[in-house]
């Protein structure tokens, strides 16, 4: 088993550091790992079924879509709006428009389930517009690559969604767990946001702006949040699935190009060019990430390690900051999904004969999960900025590790006080 | 002769690029649709969501290319930035090599999946039934150009040309 | 040693029994053959793949839904049709019936079947009561395969797909009115936090099947292959025993959540009777081989 984790992690590093594009290197690993140690197995076939099955998944269908959505609201001008909209009312709170990349992230999450495509929109939206006001460039792309991964932790959540399944949990609770965290969380990165810009000193010139400036910029903002109201809506009054949505979203950002005169052809071609170029991007990873992982499944390493740990019979809280750690180390290399389905089965009978609550673990794994989001070498929320802004991996890395230290912070304060969870299932 | 080859590939990427365009229009339409009939009609579309999840694989794939084209694909840069002009060119090459030998390994899983299910005429085991060789044709050709947008790659590489169109102003930060 | 894909989660009985499986060849054999059984799909082999994974030797052996082989092999999902078997009673008539042409099925599939392990039957989750044929009348029922699809069609609700994941947030929000599903899958996803009734319509019974790839058996010892057959005949009875207790332990569970369980009236009994037996016969005209078989079944079984 050790020398199957060397040989994976000695073609990591040679494939990544290579610079070799980060899907075709997933699926390099996986390849190479089952020509060695499963040798038998016809891996044209099974590779094949893979990459058909991972890149139409129902699952996914939402990612592809929200990307559209965001492509065609950036083309229609309307991410400008938002921040000229925003900008009167935050101007004078430190760290002033970066909070708009929690705001954002915070609101649209409570639409999208997916981390990848919380960040995508609400970047394509914010990074442009913070870079042109001269705000710090660590702090706007390490705030929103944080913030965009409160798309699994607010509901709703395909992570979650997977959690219930796999670990036969309400997801019903799951959501209304997720709300308290998700906006605890949320409220960590503005306060981060905040003394950084505080003690930095360093603050962006802002106009003076009147209560006229307000107002209209509520105007502003107002067919935005009507936009997201909508889509809620049309989920909450029983007309989408958390699915469905993302093609609603679609139609309420056409319209609302419509009812703003910016709606064109050529509009729709440009946007519709762009979201397909990022959803490949994605998808590549995705279809890499789909081969490496039934190769680790395979092999059996990630469940041989949650063995390990559960042969150590540590106490509750040690358990927990093990599990943590084993989490991290297994999120650098793995995504959500994967994590969950390998892990659960050995990691859930643990905690709760620990004494934990599994819909308190389930949100303690939703939290692991969105730091694997942000760690290299495959995190998806830093392969989205990466795509956006052309960042290399070592600026993303300077810029989120706050925002690491902070979820990971987070963690431990959930193990330390389950009630902040399990508080609000508990009202109802 | 390679300039031939070049230009073909660069039709190619943007034929791919207007076909995934369409696909995944088409999707988001065909899920409103269900959407619509559903909540309106009362009437499900038992197509909907197995032609969208298809369309989205014709996407995903049709867009591999025209990614890389844009340089919209990612990759880790940390070594290839930290050499002179001749390093960061022989990385590169070897990479790009690297990728190529993979796009082909892609290529070829596809192929004998979509081959399997022509020869068995195999279906989807689904109220629709479809035959599977159909979308996974579509599949094919996404990875197929994925294989010659690396390889025009690496021969731009090679003869030391530009290999990524520049991005049009909307892609950058500083618009 | 060998690998067993099963694409249900640990906790489930399937799964739970194909473990124990493993585990008893294990200690029959003196570990001499080792099964590794690779539960929720750790390892990509998905419900409807998993003929052919074995087929081709991806893994040695798996546990999969027959139906959803469908797609390589149409007569595999004559155990959906509805009103033909129902009940583990019937499926044991089904089956010596049908296995003969199922294990045709799977030699030349290059596998062998070991066991079968049959599903409790499925009912409709809904909001509201339905047990008369105006209730079923245009509600949106999530179906869970192309026969239940159909039927529901004939029973005059509208039948829909949607991903599991997605149904129990459809239902608490009433995008759709219910779900087709057995009474385990209904426990596993606790419905009884966004429905209140269900009608246990037992219109089919569908069976799981255990099939091991023929080089990797013809590579064991006479002996080691008698002791399986012998441990797969022996166990075999007492995973329907365990699926038959799965389904009583989970009507009970389900009622203890407060669902209310309701029966068909004559109204909804006739339509089901009606639109079962045209299913049956068109689909004998599209697999013409599932004639036979089912005359031979439905005299036995006196349908
Ligand atoms: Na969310
Ligand atoms: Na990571």
């Amino acid at each position: 088993m050790l020398e199957i984790a060397l040989v994976a992690l000695l073609l990591f590093v040679v494939l990544l550091l290579g610079s070799v594009w980060v899907g075709l290197s997933l699926f390099g690993v996986g390849y190479v790992l089952l020509t060695l140690y499963k040798p038998n197995i016809p891996l044209d076939a099974f590779a094949g079924k893979l990459l058909w099955q991972a890149t139409t998944s129902r699952e996914l269908l939402a990612l592809p879509l929200f990307i559209l959505m965001s492509e065609i609201l950036v083309t229609a001008q309307l991410g400008r709006s938002l921040f000229s909209g925003l900008a009167p009312w935050v101007a004078r709170v430190p760290g002033g428009l970066v909070h708009v990349n929690v705001a954002g992230s915070t609101l649209f999450a409570a639409v999208s389930g997916s981390s990848a495509a919380t960040t995508a929109i609400v970047g394509k939206v914010t990074l442009p517009e913070l870079a042109a006001r001269g705000y710090d460039r660590n702090l706007s792309i390490g705030s929103l690559a944080g913030a965009g991964t409160l798309g699994f932790l607010i509901p709703p959540s395909i992570i979650m969604i997977i959690y219930g399944v796999v670990a036969e949990q309400s997801i019903l609770q799951l959501f209304i767990a997720g709300i308290l965290p998700g906006l605890l969380l949320a409220a960590l990165y503005s306060l981060y946001i905040g003394l950084h810009q505080s003690l930095s000193g360093a603050r962006p010139v802002l106009p003076e702006f009147t209560w006229a400036d307000r107002w209209r910029g509520l105007a502003e903002i107002g067919p935005l949040g009507a936009l997201i109201a909508g889509i809620m809506g049309s989920l909450y009054l029983g007309l989408a699935s958390p699915t469905e949505l993302a093609s609603v979203g679609v139609l309420g950002a056409v319209l609302l190009s419509a009812a703003r005169r910016r709606l064109s052809l050529g509009g729709l071609v440009t946007a519709g060019r762009a979201a397909v170029r990022t959803s490949a991007m994605m998808g590549l990873i995705l279809l890499g990430a789909a081969l490496l992982n039934a190769a680790l499944g395979f092999l059996g390493l990630p469940k041989y390690i949650a063995g390990e740990i559960a042969a150590l019979h540590l106490a509750p809280f040690a358990l927990i900051a093990v599990l943590l750690a084993f989490y991290v180390l297994i999120g650098m290399f793995l995504d959500g999904t994967s994590i969950i389905v390998m892990t659960l089965p050995i990691t859930l009978p643990l905690v709760t004969a620990a004494g934990f609550d599994p819909i308190w673990f389930g949100i303690f794994v939703v939290v692991a999960v969105e730091i694997s989001q942000i760690t290299p070498p495959i995190g998806f929320n830093l392969f989205v900025i990466q795509s956006q802004t052309g960042a290399t991996m070592g600026a993303l890395v300077r810029a989120v590790w706050p925002f690491f230290l902070i979820l990971l912070g987070f963690a431990l304060l959930l193990a330390l006080v389950p009630q902040i969870v399990l508080w609000l299932p508990g009202q109802l | 002769m390679i300039r031939r080859f070049l230009s073909f590939t660069d039709i190619t990427s943007r034929a791919a690029e207007a076909l995934a365009v369409l696909l995944l229009f088409a999707f988001c339409l065909l899920m409103l649709a269900e959407v619509f009939s559903r909540g309106f009609l009362a009437t499900s579309l038992p197509f909907s969501w197995e032609y969208a999840a298809f369309a989205m694989g014709g996407t995903f794939l049709l867009g591999l290319g025209p990614a890389l084209r844009h340089g919209t694909q990612v990759r880790v840069s940390l070594v290839l930035d930290r050499g002179g002009p001749r390093w960061r060119r022989g990385l590169d090459l070897a990479a790009t090599a690297a990728a190529l030998g993979l796009g082909v390994l892609v290529f070829l899983a596809l192929f004998s999946v979509f081959q399997t299910s022509l020869a068995r005429g195999l279906r989807a085991a689904s109220y629709m039934a479809t035959p599977l060789a159909v979308p996974q044709f579509i599949a094919l050709l996404g990875a197929g150009q994925f294989v010659l947008a690396l390889a025009a790659r690496l021969l731009r590489l090679m003869l030391g040309e530009p290999t990524e169109l520049p991005r049009p102003d909307e892609d950058l930060p500083h618009a | 040693a060998w690998d067993l894909s099963t694409p249900w989660p640990a906790s489930n009985f399937q799964a739970v029994a194909a473990q124990d499986f493993a585990d008893a060849v294990r200690a029959a054999t003196d570990g001499e053959v080792d099964i590794t059984v690779h539960m929720g799909g750790e390892i990509g082999v998905a419900g409807s793949e998993s003929l052919a994974a074995v087929e081709t030797g991806i893994v040695q052996a798996a546990d999969y839904l027959l139906f959803l082989q469908a797609g390589e092999e149409p007569l595999l999902a004559m155990d959906t049709l509805p009103y033909l078997v129902q009940g583990q009673e019937e499926m044991r008539l089904f089956l010596k019936a049908a296995g003969p042409a199922f294990e045709e099925i799977a030699a030349r599939h290059n596998q062998k079947i070991l066991y079968y392990v049959p599903w409790p039957s499925p009912g409709v989750y809904s909001r509201s009561a339905i047990s008369t044929a105006a209730e079923m009348s245009g509600q949106r029922i999530r179906a869970f395969n192309p026969a239940s699809f159909a039927f529901l069609g004939k029973l005059g609700a509208a039948p829909l797909e949607m991903p599991w994941g997605d149904v129990a947030p459809a239902l608490a929000a009433g995008t759709i009115d219910g779900v087709a599903t057995s009474t385990s899958s209904g426990v596993d996803g606790k419905l009884w936090e966004f429905t209140s009734h269900f009608n246990p319509l037992n219109w089919s019974t569908s069976t799981d099947v255990v099939t091991v790839n023929l080089d990797a058996w013809n590579a064991l010892t006479e002996e080691q292959r008698s002791t399986i057959e012998a441990l797969a005949a022996k166990m075999q009875p007492e995973f329907w025993a365990l699926s038959a207790a799965e389904d009583e332990g989970k009507t009970e569970i389900l009622q203890q959540n407060g669902i209310t369980v309701s029966e068909a009236d004559d109204s909804l009994k006739a339509l089901m009777a009606s639109g079962g037996r045209e299913m049956w016969a068109a689909f004998v005209a599209r697999v013409p081989e599932a004639g036979p078989i089912i005359d031979a079944y439905a005299a036995e079984a006196g349908k």
